[in-house]
């Protein structure tokens, strides 16, 4: 592929939610490109649209006009299926709750996304005990979610959204639960990720200093594109 | 469904405790009822059938007043009618007389008093031709403990029960000695075996003195009204004809229907059109006990999701597709249908075992049977009762949106 074709584009999106007759209009004639190798923040008011924005760009969330394409493909006319597994090999997710399956161990969180993607146990496992090394948790393996820190428990939800090899690692808020110190780690992990590893990430942030580490920081206003900020 | 949907199936319903155990319970009591009705009524039929074809289908039964041998009220019937409808011997001689009768076997039942080492007891007794009465024996309703069985020319011959020979009197009565019947001595020639039932509304066998029917009337004289009389005809197409001849014989001799004369495929049919109209009434209730439990599945599993959206959010956001989504919950409501079919199913033919080993020490031969088809029947049926009532919840689950699912608190 060729360093032109945007590994994700959002094209003219419009979001509207509709509560019964009132509705609201959370994003306004997007345009943005995303290309492998980004690190990228979204920053903006409380309401302004950033989870939206993120939802869209990851094809969680269909928007109601405009498209969204990966890897040059639109994604406007995919059934759902196809969606969900282009999107479960394209995209890790990182949430501010973590969101780890309370029933399954560290493993079996971590294997998750290569069960839905089909891939034979064995091989499962291996690359599981691999991402969880990575995220310096390989004497972690076994324990369940609630055995476990709440940075750890990131930890866990950063190598399961790393498992199934993803370009991209969309995280909302992902240090929103967590104390300064494993907001660090967490930061460097991705820190990392994006340098060592060339994977692109956007997260999304309300705070200035964890927003700092990416490249780009998109500021987002009323379900607008207020500015784009470089660094580095 | 593979093995790792299972154990996360599985390990969903120990999470969900109470709410999954709750659940199972209402699963259990029907699938136990319907377990406990087919395990019995197998066995019922089972020994019907087999009754019924020692018995042969050539076999017309003759009973005093309006009732067939095998109902239970039928003993005390005939002792109430027996002063009004006597047969006598001459009867019995015109019967057999008929081209399609091959035999004629009466059999008696009578209470006198016994007399046993000094000590004198009332005590029922039954009596037959033991050769006429071959096929019968072939029934194993009598079977020798100790010592020996009648043989042709016994007369003053008896084989005692078995509760009565070690309980009845003060002395356990043993075969070669000798008891005292209505003032006629007896000599034992054996003991019998418990287990036995009655027949034809008779007395308990258990309880019971047997005699020759040549040896009865010896001790009570020829004029004896027997209790019911089994017609043996040549074969089985003959045997609807010498019933209608009966029949006539009787309105002949008697005027009015004192006598109800019945083939043995019409007592099969009577006994099995009423075992299928109490099998029906139970499973109507076993059923309703299933939908009961069935709805509980339902509800179980509509909470299961709504507890679990954030969950089904985030697996389907890291790539599960919805039929993914809907397998896992599926699962999860065949599984607890199978569980609760597994339970239900022991509990249920432990019930009917109980039910089986009471009836026998009542002296009814009955068994609980399952076989192996209705056990793989009840299982299946437990599963897909489980999935029925699992698919409404689970494809709610499968066609929840990711996002409306995560924004969830
Ligand atoms: N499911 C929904 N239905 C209706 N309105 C919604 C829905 N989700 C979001 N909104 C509205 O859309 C707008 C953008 O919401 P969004 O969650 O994207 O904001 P945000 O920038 O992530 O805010 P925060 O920083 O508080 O997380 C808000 O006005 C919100 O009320
Ligand atoms: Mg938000």
């Amino acid at each position: 592929m060729d360093r032109k074709t945007p590994l994700l584009e959002v094209k003219n999106v419009n979001k509207v939610y509709s509560l019964g007759k009132v509705t609201v209009t959370a994003l306004k004639k997007i345009d943005l490109q995303i290309f492998e190798q980004d690190y990228i923040s979204i920053m903006g008011p409380s309401g302004s649209g950033k989870t939206t924005l993120l939802d869209v760009i990851s094809t969680l969330l269909r928007p109601t006009q405009g498209d969204v394409l990966i890897e040059g493909k639109s994604t406007q006319a995919m059934g759902d299926e196809e969606l969900a597994k282009i999107r479960g090999k394209t995209i890790g997710f990182v949430f501010q709750t973590f969101n780890l399956i309370p029933t399954l161990t560290a493993l079996e969180n971590v294997s998750l996304p290569l069960w839905f993607q089909d891939i034979p146990i064995q091989e499962r496992e291996k690359i599981a005990q691999e991402k969880l090394l990575q995220v310096g948790l390989s004497d972690r393996m076994h324990h369940k979610p609630n055995e476990l820190s709440g940075g750890q428990r990131q930890r866990v939800a950063i190598a399961r959204a790393l498992a199934v090899n993803p370009k991209v690692i969309v995280a909302d808020e992902p240090t929103g639960n967590l104390d300064s110190s494993s907001g660090d780690q967490i930061l460097k992990l991705f820190d990392s990720l994006n340098q060592e590893e060339h994977k692109t990430v956007i997260m999304v942030t309300h705070e200035r200093s964890v927003a700092e580490h990416a490249q780009k920081i998109i500021y987002i206003k009323d379900g607008l594109i207020d500015r784009i900020e470089q660094h580095r | 469904m593979d093995f790792e949907t299972l154990s996360v199936a599985f390990r969903n319903l120990r999470r969900e405790g109470v709410r999954t155990y709750l659940t199972l319970i209402g699963v259990i009591i029907g699938i136990a009822a319907i377990a406990a009705l087919l395990s019995i009524g197998q066995g019922l039929n089972f020994a019907i059938e087999e009754q019924f074809q020692q018995l042969g289908t050539n076999t017309i039964f003759i009973t005093p007043g309006g009732l067939s041998p095998g109902t239970s009220s039928a003993r005390s019937a005939a002792v109430a009618s027996r002063t009004s409808s006597v047969l006598h011997d001459a009867d019995l001689r015109a019967i057999e007389s008929f081209s399609e009768v091959d035999e004629v076997i009466p059999l008696f039942s009578f209470s006198s008093l016994v007399k046993h080492a000094a000590e004198t007891v009332n005590s029922s007794i039954l009596a037959f031709d033991p050769v006429k009465a071959e096929s019968l024996l072939a029934t194993g309703f009598i079977e020798i403990n100790e010592g020996r069985s009648f043989v042709e020319n016994d007369v003053f011959t008896v084989l005692v029960g078995k509760d009565l020979a070690e309980n009845g009197f003060l002395r356990e009565i043993k075969p070669h000695t000798s008891i005292e019947i209505n003032g006629k001595r007896f000599r034992v020639i054996g003991t019998l075996k418990q287990g036995a039932q009655s027949i034809g509304g008779g007395p308990n066998i258990s309880n019971t003195l047997i005699l020759t029917e040549k040896g009865f009337k010896q001790a009570f004289g020829s004029s004896q009204s027997p209790l019911f009389v089994m017609v043996k005809t040549f074969d089985q197409d003959s045997t609807l004809s010498a019933k209608e001849k009966i029949d006539r014989y009787f309105e002949r001799q008697f005027g009015e229907k004192v006598f109800t004369v019945t083939t043995s495929e019409q007592v099969l049919e009577q006994v099995t059109q009423v075992l299928g109209l109490i099998s029906l009434f139970l499973v109507g209730i076993a059923a309703i006990s299933l939908v009961v439990g069935s709805l509980g599945i339902m509800n179980a599993m509509v909470t299961n999701v709504l507890e679990r959206t954030t969950e089904i959010g985030v697996m389907k956001a890291i790539g599960a597709t919805n039929s993914r989504i809907l397998s896992l919950f599926l699962t999860e409501a065949a599984l607890i249908g199978l569980i609760g079919g597994i339970i239900g199913l022991i509990l249920g033919f432990s019930a009917s075992q109980l039910v089986a080993i009471l009836g026998q020490s009542a002296g009814f031969n009955l068994k609980a049977i399952l076989d192996i088809p209705t056990i793989l029947f009840i299982l299946g049926f437990s599963m897909f009762i489980g999935m029925i009532s699992g698919y409404y919840p689970a494809l709610r689950a499968s066609r929840m949106d990711p996002v409306d699912a995560l924004r969830r608190e």
